[in-house]
């Protein structure tokens, strides 16, 4: 029934296809349809088949320069309260503060009076800033490839993330950063490359005098302290004929003018104004705390021998920088070639036990006068495990003393002798790199080489003295180092552990304290 | 040189090389047309002009001149005879051509009718034979029916119903297995008879199940 059902139905298309062939029947075709065909087949161009490969690579080039353009798009920024010179020069009015801010979150904010310029980088990695007048206050977002920079005058300050005023009174050629947060290298004028600011520091620098002092900071400022530098600085700006050789707390003390030659100056706190080590005169010992780049020295016999100065008679002698490098912190210099100044004179190295290899520095010769990178001391490598016996038994055994770690070390003098009398009285490293008990050492001239004090889980920044190192410092006990001043070299480990692994740490300064 | 001159002839020009002779077979045709001889063209086209216009007709339903769709077939051949594996399978490559031109056609009318553009059908004069009016109204309602179908239906009613075709052409030349071609005119019947019931003009055509009367 089923399958007669079905016939029927097929049969019944079969009829109708019937009833269409007889309703559309087919008509010859007309003899100018072909020269249509014939002339549109004359017409026509290369088939997209074919010029597919075209297609594809100019839609791909179309698509990368696309992409490009979309990700090279620099960051966006809103200036308010600014106005816009023809030559692209911003400014400030007299009567309120601009700010512009940035889509990545970072924000500069520039006070009245103030003109500055805005290069934006490509791929929105970030600003440079030209400061041609004026006072900025800078907080800017850390963001992994991004590249901040201000540029005032001859200065140049390059930022990563961090919070600092920068201030720059062309006129008179002086030059302030503040930090507040982080840390940024400084460059330019009398200043040395790379060097470094942390927060809580103040650089000052005049370019006429061809100097700068960095200034330490008990606590990071506060606004309202700000607000009074602020102050002070256009009431200095305003009277540039007053200038003193040094003033107490101003925010730009004057410095009298020294010979030609960079020379690098010392700071105190801001409790403790700066103070120009003068200039050298010959026959004269050499102050204790050493100049970038000076050759190595024996420390003054005291402090009464202080140098003469070179500044006219006239102007008012600073105090003596064996005083205040006592009564201030000092950042120690990292120089080009590893030399260490202003403290240590020493040079910088890598030392390892015999499980530890090197990505960086990866010759011998590199580790053995380490130089800085950006300036920071750094290292990065691997470190096998510890080969252990007797696990977990009083009497396990590891080789300890051959697999021992890697250490970035540097000698107190550039003689390799002990400190001396011009030893800090404790010293803080800063550091970073991966997590890790880190240990601080230090050896004392004409112990063996083994025996060493230290601190163990030395954390970066912590100010230490002698009497916290220990000869055992892993047990907390033995020897106590009575002092630095017969320590020849310090050095900071990144210890060997049970399993292997990769390292990489950088010590990025050190501070010397009274 | 004078006198090179004065002994140079004429000669006549040289003749044209005899054109090769053309191999009217579909796999002679194909080859030739391949290497771009326009006389090879011109041969499928006289071969296959009338079945083009034949399918193209009775897919669309009687109505206006079609030359435009079958203009529209021959160049898509034509542009794509490199793509025919099998040179003698020509007639079946013209049939597949002309069976999609007519279904995108139909679609794009079907877009027209109903953004508006035009009405839905187009049935002007039906050229049916004279004297055979019930013919002609029976014509008019069966491509209503098909006008509902899809325009993959209407393509395998065509060819099979229509067009008279052989399960394994009608496969062929819809780019489907010969099972899947047989499921789906199966379906196709059972979809048309189902709808039959409703066009009292095509019932009283065809007849009682399976006893439709002849014309």
């Amino acid at each position: 029934m089923k399958d007669k059902r079905e016939a029927s139905a097929e049969l019944n298309c079969q009829r109708l296809g019937d009833l269409a062939g007889l309703a559309a029947p087919a008509e010859a075709p007309s003899p100018g349809a072909w020269a249509e065909i014939a002339h549109r087949l004359d017409q026509r161009g290369p088939s997209l088949r074919r010029l597919w490969p075209a297609l594809a690579v100019a839609s791909l080039v179309v698509l990368c320069t696309a992409g490009y353009l979309v990700v090279r798009r620099p960051l966006g920024y809103r200036v308010v309260d600014c106005t816009l010179a023809a030559d692209g020069v911003f400014a400030t009015t007299s009567m309120r503060e601009g700010t512009i801010a940035f889509d990545d979150g970072s924000r500069i904010s520039v006070e009245q009076d103030a003109r500055f310029r805005l290069g934006m980088l490509p791929f929105g990695h970030g600003s440079d800033i030209r400061l041609e007048e004026g006072d900025a206050h800078l907080a800017v977002v850390h963001r992994p490839g991004a590249r901040w920079s201000v540029q005032a005058g001859p200065f140049h300050i390059d930022v990563t993330g961090t919070r600092f005023d920068v201030r720059w009174a062309r006129q008179l050629g002086r030059f302030q950063v503040t930090m507040l947060e982080g840390e940024v290298l400084v460059a330019g004028g009398a200043i040395p490359p790379a060097t470094h600011l942390r927060a809580g520091q103040t650089l000052r620098a005049d370019l006429r005098a061809s100097s700068f002092a960095i200034a330490n900071a008990q606590s990071p400022p506060t606004a309202a302290t700000r607000a009074g530098a602020t102050d002070s600085a256009k009431a200095s700006s305003a009277e540039p004929a007053k200038q003193a050789p040094v003033a107490p707390r101003a925010p730009h003390p004057a410095l009298p003018p020294i010979s030609s030659r960079k020379r690098t100056e010392l700071a105190a706190c801001d409790e403790h104004p700066a103070a120009t080590i003068p200039e050298q005169v010959p026959g004269k010992p050499e102050p204790p705390w050493p100049t970038p780049g000076a050759p190595t020295r024996e420390p003054p016999a005291a402090n009464s021998t202080a140098p003469q100065t070179s500044t006219p008679p006239a102007s008012p002698t600073p105090p003596l920088p064996t005083v205040v490098a006592k009564a201030a912190s000092v950042h120690v210099i990292f120089g080009e070639s590893g030399q260490l100044a202003n403290g240590f004179t020493g040079e910088a190295s890598v030392e390892s036990g015999d499980g530890t290899s090197f990505s960086t520095p990866a010759s011998w010769d590199a580790r053995a006068h380490l130089r800085p990178e950006a300036g920071q001391l750094c290292a990065s490598g691997t470190v096998s495990g510890l080969v252990c016996v007797n696990e977990n038994l009083p009497k396990m055994h590891c080789n300890w003393d051959r697999n021992w770690g890697v250490a970035i070390g540097w000698y107190a003098r550039a003689d390799h002798k002990a400190w001396g009398d011009g030893a800090a009285g404790g010293l803080a490293v800063e550091f970073h790199g991966r997590s890790a008990s880190y240990r601080l050492n230090a050896h004392r001239k004409g112990d063996p080489k083994e025996k060493i004090y230290c601190i163990d889980n030395y954390k970066s920044g912590q100010t230490v003295r002698p009497s916290m190192f220990k000869s055992e410092c892993w047990f907390d006990k033995g020897d106590t180092l009575p002092d630095f001043q017969q320590v020849d070299f310090f050095n900071l480990q990144f210890s060997s552990g049970m399993s292997y692994v990769a390292f990489r740490y950088c010590v990025s300064g050190i501070t010397l304290l009274p | 040189m004078g006198i090179a001159l004065s002994t140079m002839v004429v000669l006549p020009p040289l003749p044209e090389p005899a054109a090769p002779e053309l191999d009217d077979s579909d796999v002679g045709l194909v080859r030739a047309a391949r290497a771009g001889d326009r006389r090879a063209c011109f041969a499928i086209w006289s071969k296959y002009a009338a079945l083009v216009r034949r399918l193209v007709c009775r897919f669309l339903g009687p109505g206006p001149d079609y030359a435009d769709v079958c203009q529209e077939v021959f160049l898509r051949i034509f542009k794509r005879l490199d793509e025919l594996r099998e040179p003698a399978a020509l007639r079946g490559f013209v049939v597949s051509i002309s069976l999609g031109v007519a279904r995108n056609e139909s679609r794009r009318r079907r877009i027209r009718a109903i953004v508006g553009l035009v009405p839905d059908e187009i049935f002007p004069a039906a050229p049916t034979p004279p004297g055979q009016d019930e013919a002609r109204e029976a014509a008019r309602a069966l491509y209503r029916l098909l006008g509902t179908l899809s325009a993959e239906d209407r393509s395998l009613f065509v060819a099979r119903f229509i067009e008279k075709m052989e399960l394994i052409e009608v496969a062929a030349a819809h780019g489907m297995s010969p099972s899947t071609a047989k499921r789906r005119l199966a379906r196709l019947v059972v979809r048309v008879n189902t709808r039959l019931q409703s066009s009292p003009v095509l019932m009283e055509y065809v007849g009682p199940l399976g006893q439709g009367r002849d014309l």
